[in-house]
């Protein structure tokens, strides 16, 4: 059974604006599945309808087989969701926060102490956990956050941009237990994230949504071989003189290199398909004819290059960080408040 | 009958954690308290002095507390509209709208909450009023009934609160609004002055404003022991309460969308 099965869905807003439009795609169980997109792709209206918050205007999605319009009682109990705002209490304490969830869950009584003295521990939280939230760092209120979806052990956990705002260290915890979820608990996990090298590192499969459409499912890997080819930069010393060292290079490489480029007399910059892959080979034939290749830099396609072309956009810097700006600004909110 | 154990056992939970949150932080409780308390000695003891208002044989300040607590009540409660767009700015109402709680549980569960806000001032004010020289009515049923109608009434006005912050979704358009419709639903009431007192059209709007059966009742039960009208604000409040409880949770379904 797929974890997630979407079918013809359309979100229309107030005024024809088409939010998603006619979208269909599936997410296998067991896997972590990445949602990518540019601003206003149709990512959060998507995310809203799986986790029951919203209607779809046409089309159905459903959860491991029940559809989360007529059976949303059931979708609810299957399912973690981790908004990407801040959802933890922050007048609450991180024990209280854990406790709320386990009894909103319907954790049985006895077993609640249990299963959130392991959250605390396995979040490593235990030692705050009397504290308020609001006098959290934004790493622990993510754990926290995290950890609250995590109790009543859904077989499928949403995460929207689950990194967002941390520093390098927080994110990189926070991509361990994702993992370790994943990997041990048997989670399903589908996650947004505006940080391609997040979604390279962590997602076994990923989706791009462009403009309220799917535009392509696939796992990282075919999706950079997708784009095709990489750079392989070279400084060559030719032993044996040659006068038309382009065309003399172009036959010789020619069943792997797409175009190459003489940058200075010895810098070269070939186009080559599959360049990680090829690169020994083109390696060998020009040591096999008398030239001497003193350093070599291989460019393999990135994610990134991959969105560039589904989507026309970049992965806007500047997108990611205003969306930050806007949740470390409901944080200096909620610390007052809390 | 699972549905409903499972419903009251939700609203519960939203209900104690509400409290939780109170607790944690009484500082509001207190602040809000300075209000009533104003009324009371300030206004209250002035207005018993020179018996500028005709209360029959009651004292003004026996006349008034009744309605110092039914203001009390409306003041804290008709600004918790703002506590829900908050929790809906940040992600707080979109993860608990999708555990399985219903929709239901959770308007009632923060109405209820209010319910606790408008018993604490309730005594405080009643503790105040005593040395003031006013004398209550005080059995075990009066007591019962007089809570009834605080919570009904807190709840009651927190979800109407609700609903206004539903529509208004902005924080300064609520603040604005809240305020402009408070002070008309406290003057168009029995709160400070005999309904006798009015001209014939305010006191029939009187009749469709809320406030009014919470100060009757509160009336009837502590100060003048005629009882008769209790049942008509009974039934009133709890027709209120329930049209606006239903109408809150169209409103935050509406602010998730």
């Amino acid at each position: 059974m797929k974890a997630v099965e979407v079918t013809h869905l359309s979100k229309v807003y107030k005024g024809n604006i088409k939010a998603i439009d006619d979208v269909s795609f599936s997410v296998d169980e067991g896997i972590i599945f990445g949602f990518l997109g540019p601003n206003g792709a149709g990512k959060s209206s998507t995310i809203k309808i799986l986790v029951t918050l919203a209607h779809a205007t046409k089309g159905n999605a459903c959860i491991f087989g029940k559809d989360v319009a007529r059976e949303s009682s059931l979708v609810r109990e299957m399912i973690g969701y981790v908004p990407q705002e801040l959802s933890a209490d922050g007048s609450l304490t991180g024990y209280e926060n854990l406790l709320l969830s386990a009894k909103l869950y319907n954790i049985p009584k006895k077993e609640r102490r249990q299963r959130i003295t392991d959250i605390l521990r396995i979040m490593g939280l235990t030692e705050r956990s009397k504290d308020l939230v609001s006098t959290y760092s934004g790493g622990m209120i993510r754990r926290l956050e995290i950890g609250q979806a995590m109790l009543h052990r859904p077989r499928l956990l949403f995460l929207d941009e689950p990194t967002i705002g941390l520093d390098p260290a927080g994110r990189k915890l926070v991509w361990e237990h994702i993992r370790t979820l994943n990997t041990e608990w048997k989670t399903t996990i589908f996650l947004t994230t505006h940080y391609m090298e997040e979604a390279d590192a962590l997602c076994d499969q990923i989706g791009i949504i462009d403009k309220g459409k799917i535009a392509i499912v696939d796992t990282p890997e075919s999706l950079k071989q997708d784009v095709g080819a990489g750079i392989i930069s070279a400084t060559l010393e030719f032993n044996n003189h040659q006068k038309d060292a382009v065309s003399y290079l172009t036959t010789l490489l020619k069943d792997y290199i797409i175009t190459l480029k003489q940058q200075t007399p010895q810098k070269w910059q070939f186009i080559v398909k599959n360049a990680s892959q090829n690169a020994p080979a083109v390696l060998q034939q020009l040591t096999d004819h008398q030239i001497t290749v003193c350093d070599l830099e291989i460019k393999s396609p990135t994610l990134e290059d991959a969105f560039l072309k589904y989507t026309g956009a970049r992965l806007d810097e500047d997108a990611s960080k205003n969306a930050w700006r806007s949740v470390k600004k409901q944080r200096g909110t909620f610390k007052r408040l809390g | 009958m699972a549905s409903v154990t499972n419903f009251v056992k939700k609203t519960m939970v939203i209900l104690e954690f509400e409290v939780r949150k109170i607790i944690h932080d009484p500082l509001e409780l207190l602040v809000r308290m300075i209000q009533p308390i104003l009324w009371l000695l300030v206004f209250g003891t002035m207005f018993n002095r020179y018996k500028i208002i005709d209360t029959g044989n009651l004292s003004y300040l026996s006349f008034l507390t009744p309605g110092v607590i039914a203001q009390s009540i409306l003041f804290t409660s008709i600004f918790y509209g703002i506590a829900i767009t908050w929790d809906k700015d940040s992600g707080i109402l979109a993860k608990l709208m999708a555990t399985p709680t219903s929709r239901g549980s959770i308007v009632l569960g923060k109405g209820l909450s209010a319910g606790f806000r408008g018993v604490v001032q309730s005594v405080v004010i009643i503790v105040l009023a005593i040395p003031l020289g006013v004398t209550f009515i005080f059995t075990p049923l009066n007591i019962l009934c007089v809570i009834g109608i605080i919570v009904l009434a807190s709840t009651c006005f927190a979800c109407l609160s609700i609903v206004f912050a539903s529509l208004l979704r902005r924080r300064e358009r609520f603040m604005g609004v809240i305020q402009l419709i408070t002070m008309p639903l406290f003057f168009a009431s029995n709160a400070l002055y005999p309904l006798e007192a009015m001209p014939q059209l305010l006191q029939d709007v009187t009749r469709i404003n809320p406030l009014y059966y919470v100060v009757d009742g509160l009336r009837s039960l502590l100060i003048t022991g005629n009882v008769a009208s209790v049942p008509l604000d009974f039934g009133a409040l709890l027709l209120f309460t329930v049209f606006f409880v239903l109408a809150g949770i169209w409103g935050i379904k509406r602010l998730m969308e």
